[in-house]
């Protein structure tokens, strides 16, 4: 039933026994070691919101009012970014896009003074063809992720033409212009027709392998240093890529692609909506979920922007985020008096890392309680890429009611056990959960539940542990969490979960990051500048 | 209040082709009451081909909550029409409009109970059964409102609306397509009757967008045509979805050129306000429903749709109902014994339900309402939500949409019929003609005679 990562086992004995049969003949392992890349199918991924706003902001200024509301964004595997691959542009998707392109691109034009800055020629000659052609030419490369064809660009100019005479205004050609180029399907999806070089088969073409390097490592456009690598072709060298990739780290467009990693790995989008009973739980507000979205993505951010820190201090650390809300909820002192201020967590205390936030501990309850299931389904899927089975549809799946012999929650889900077809599932899911019951369900500590005293011991995988800081060293130390952050990133890189044909990657990038200290930038360049990044089979034609 | 057109089609769209090329200009155009019978009551004009006997166009509503019911507190008493029914206890709120109602009982969905709710949601939504995809779900074939907009929304400014009060939608074009729910009412509000919208008997702006835009969408779908010949199978379907969609929105934009809609029953409801606080964690689902209803009423009067779904809760919401101890899903299993609070969850539900079905019937179209000339489908994706039983789905239908649907009906299936039926018999309602309706265990090819007129 626990769909472990199941090929790991067989993957290490393939290289067990690929290294003895070759490490006898002294020849170098390291790259026999791994399975062959079998590259997946090309992918289509649609921009995620957050990719078309810093699309939008980095080419035309951040100080444009966004559209209110952009077709949402699907998860699928837990990620956005793999869900953008399956899903499909809606009907009211159409129209969402076409009016956000119409108001940013009137936005655009009409700031006062702007039409000059916009124009690659004088004001005089901005009603030209040859002046449209030259805007084409300038924004096509950094919306588009490369240039335009001259059908596509006389198809805007046309357009532009149009518009100019129906309006009379020059400002009009441009704006309809502007809205051409931002409602086009060549900004909305990311492709990977790819080129085939005829050895090693079909790849990314340049300008598709940097508008993917920008997307995964800045979540927005291409700036004009990596478009040039893609116009002169420089950046299919290893060498070169390398270099950008390591540059694109460095850079602090970077800060964007970890907090949008960050949002999708820990399921933070779901805060938006967070509500509790208020007279269960005094300490909630209505903006409670928002300040603990930002406690997790700036602690997420700190840990491998700011200290290029170990991934297992997202479970361990004592460091904190926090805002007088969250202060309040945690029983510390605020460092400041308005928004977020760092803080250490008491070393005495129970509470560490991203598992003792409200993000986690109050997401993954119900609105009256805490949950123990929820928070055991989170920590298998989520964090240690396990799968968790369907709930079944037609057995009553109550919990039964507090009792004299079973007063906690713990005990109950442990009644609920002794039912032969709840055990199954429930002793793979809930036990991580029993770790953390000294948090109630918006995540204020607490001794007692019920008026009984919790005991936080529980068993995760053979391993016991007892209370909540023994379990998150547990989880953090644990080569399914360590291998689950490699998983999880490459998704987000590629747009798709690996397949068994790039099972040999993940192994390749599981071993450098065990062996690099765990260092999720390190990672991330070396995701972006491995063969699975670059290589695609041929589209199935079906 | 009349079914009123103003605007003559043929002039209008003249004067807009020597418009363009101008400037923005403003064209004062006369009434036109040439269309109208001689008591002014039936339109005679072609705008409306997918219009009933009355000449009004027909519309289709949904109103969706999420965890079912309690089938035993549920089932109306009596069979048959008029006096041979009565309602039950969790549907008593909707007394006022028995005479408009048809309830169906007993049937059940033929797709196989795979994940909960999402499973029934599927299944009486779209007639089929559920899509797994590893730990994720999505429909197999469009829910029902889209069916209908493939038909209905054809020539009006907003082919659908989504309305979200506490629920994330179901409204699915295809697999992995999924239309957003838009909750905020003022958003609906600056959208249905901001910038674009003219009340009927205001001077009309000829505005030159209508035809670049079309332009830009035509440029478009070039584009999209362009990649759709570049990619994979799978992709290829995706960017056709896309495709026809734009292609839709180019369409309804040339034929809101040509003729504006402009009906008498037609007014700009109140501004709504920007936010509707919870009270102690409470949402105050009751009023958010009854303003996106106001909304829905005024965008179906105002031709901007004719097809509206409203999304109460969603399956397994975990809301915090008005007066509840827990959250409605928490509830539905947990609450042991005869389930009195999610009873009163069930009855506020169905309250809602009555509003927005009154916020419709309020508004007069030529001798009926707009209630009249729509069926509303009111629908839950299980019965009992403690087993997430797909038996005894339950089933509310306001509306003859034009005289095509029986109305003060208790119909009770016996041997259990395919809910799917139901579905079939709203679409031929609302004009479409569908050979089947959904797939698998969820396909049937006939209607329920007994619920059509």
């Amino acid at each position: 039933m626990t769909r472990l990562v199941g090929h790991r086992s067989f993957a290490a004995l393939l290289g067990f026994a690929l290294l003895l049969g070759v490490g006898a003949c002294g020849e170098e392992p390291t790259t026999t070691r791994y399975a062959t890349l079998e590259p997946a199918a090309p992918v289509l991924p649609r921009l995620t919101r957050s990719q078309y706003v810093h699309t939008v902001t980095d080419v035309f200024g951040d100080d444009l009012a966004l559209p209110a509301q952009l077709e949402p964004d699907v998860a699928s595997w837990g990620l956005l970014a793999v869900g953008a691959s399956v899903a499909t542009v809606s009907s009211r998707g159409v129209e969402l896009y076409e009016e956000a392109a119409r108001s940013l691109a009137a936005q655009i034009v009409g700031k006062p003074g702007r039409l000059g800055d916009l124009l690659p020629c004088s004001l005089p000659e901005a009603g030209t063809v040859t002046c449209t052609d030259a805007l084409v030419a300038r924004y096509a490369p950094r919306l588009w992720r490369r240039p335009a064809t001259t059908t596509e660009r006389d198809r805007i100019v046309a357009i532009a033409q149009k518009a100019h005479t129906a309006y009379g205004t020059e400002a009009a050609r441009v704006e309809y212009a502007l809205v051409a180029l931002l409602q086009s399907p060549n900004l909305l999806y990311r492709t990977e027709i790819g080129v085939d070089d005829g050895k090693n088969g079909p790849a990314l073409d340049a300008y598709e392998l940097a508008g993917k390097l920008a997307l995964f490592l800045w979540d927005g456009p291409p700036d004009d240093v990596l478009l040039a690598t893609a116009a002169d072709g420089t950046l299919m060298d290893d060498a070169v890529l390398q270099a950008q990739a390591e540059r694109m780290v460095a850079d602090a467009r970077f800060r964007r692609a970890i907090r949008a990693f960050a949002l999708q790995w820990l399921h933070l989008d779901s805060l938006d909506g967070l509500n509790k009973d208020p007279n269960v739980f005094k300490h909630f507000s209505a903006d409670l979920g928002g300040s603990a979205k930002e406690e997790a993505l700036r602690l997420f951010a700190h840990l491998v922007v700011d200290e290029d820190a170990d991934i297992a201090e997202l479970l361990t650390t004592r460091t904190a985020f926090v805002d007088r809300r969250l202060a309040a909820i945690y029983d510390v002192p605020a460092a400041v008096d308005d928004g977020f201020g760092r803080i250490e967590l008491p070393a005495g205390g129970l509470r560490r890392g991203f598992l003792g936030q409200v993000a986690f501990l109050g997401a993954h309850s119900h609105p009256v309680s805490s949950s123990a299931t929820l928070r055991g389904a989170f920590i298998r899927e989520a964090l240690l890429c396990q799968q968790v089975p369907l709930p079944p549809s037609d057995l009553n799946t109550a919990i039964p009611q507090p009792s004299a012999t079973a007063r906690t929650l713990k005990d109950r889900l442990l009644e609920h056990m002794s039912n032969p077809s709840c055990f199954g599932c429930h002793h793979f899911i809930d036990p991580p959960g029993f770790g953390l019951e000294n948090f109630d369900g918006i995540g204020r500590f607490r001794s007692h539940d019920n008026e009984a005293p919790i005991d936080a011991s529980g068993e995760l995988d053979g391993k016991a542990f007892d209370g909540p800081v023994a379990l998150y060293a547990l989880l953090a130390g644990s080569e399914d969490y360590r291998r689950c952050v490699v998983q999880k990133l490459y998704g987000f890189a590629n747009g798709h979960r690996a397949g068994q044909g790039e099972y040999g990657a993940i192994d390749r990038l599981d071993d450098f990051f065990a062996a690099d200290g765990r260092r999720v930038r390190a990672l991330m360049v070396r995701i972006a500048t491995d063969p699975s990044f670059r290589r695609v089979a041929a589209p199935d034609a079906n | 209040m009349r079914y009123h057109p103003r605007t003559p089609r043929v002039s209008r769209r003249t004067l807009l082709r020597g418009l363009l090329g101008g400037a923005v200009a403003t064209v004062a155009l006369p009434p036109l009451e040439a269309f109208l019978d001689a008591h002014g009551e039936r339109y005679l004009g072609q705008a409306f081909a997918a219009g009933g006997d009355d000449g009004f166009p027909r519309r289709f509503g949904l109103f969706f909550w999420g965890n079912g019911i309690l089938p035993e507190r549920w089932t109306p008493k009596g069979e048959g029409k008029g006096d041979a029914w009565t309602l039950s206890e969790q549907l008593a709120p909707l007394q006022a409009l028995k005479s408009k109602l048809t309830v169906v009982t007993g049937t059940r969905l033929g797709i196989p109970n795979a994940v909960p709710h999402y499973a029934g949601a599927a299944g009486i939504l779209s007639g089929r059964p559920v899509v797994v995809q590893g730990q994720d779900e999505t429909f197999g074939g469009p829910s029902i409102d889209q069916i209908m907009a493939d038909k209905l929304g054809e020539t009006t400014r907003f082919r659908s609306l989504e309305l979200g009060v506490e629920g994330h939608g179901l409204s699915y074009n295809g697999p992995n397509s999924q239309n957003p729910v838009e909750k905020s009412p003022l958003a609906v509000f600056e959208r249905l009757f901001g910038v674009g919208f003219t009340l009927p008997g205001e001077t009309p702006i000829v505005d030159p967008s209508l035809g670049l835009r079309r332009s830009v969408l035509d440029a478009v779908s070039e584009d999209a045509k362009r990649l759709q010949g570049l990619v994979g199978k799978a992709d290829q379907d995706r960017l056709d979805a896309h495709f026809e969609s734009i292609r839709s929105l180019e369409k309804r934009l040339a034929k809101l050129e040509e003729d504006p809609p402009d009906l008498a029953a037609c007014a700009l409801p109140t501004k709504p306000q920007s936010e509707y606080p919870n009270i102690e964690g409470r949402p105050q689902l009751a009023l958010r429903s009854a303003v996106m209803a106001e909304l829905a009423a005024m965008a179906l009067a105002c031709d901007q749709t004719r097809v509206v779904s409203q999304w109460l809760t969603h399956p397994v919401s975990n809301v915090l109902f008005q007066g509840a101890s827990a959250g409605h899903h928490q509830l539905t299993h947990d609450e042991p014994g005869s389930q009195p609070e999610v009873h009163a969850i069930t009855v506020q539900c169905v309250e809602m339900l009555r509003d927005f079905l009154l916020a419709l019937d309020k508004v007069q179209e030529g001798a009926g309402t707009l209630l009249d000339h729509m069926v509303v489908l009111g629908c839950s994706e299980v019965s009992l939500g403690k087993t997430h039983s797909l038996e005894e789905m339950p089933i509310v239908l306001a509306g003859s949409c034009g005289g095509k649907l029986q109305t003060d009906l208790h119909y009770r299936s016996q041997g259990g019929e395919n809910t799917s039926k139901v579905l079939m018999s709203l679409t031929r309602a609302c004009g479409l003609d569908l050979p089947t309706f959904g797939a698998a265990g969820g396909e049937v090819k006939d209607g329920l005679g007994a619920i059509e007129a």
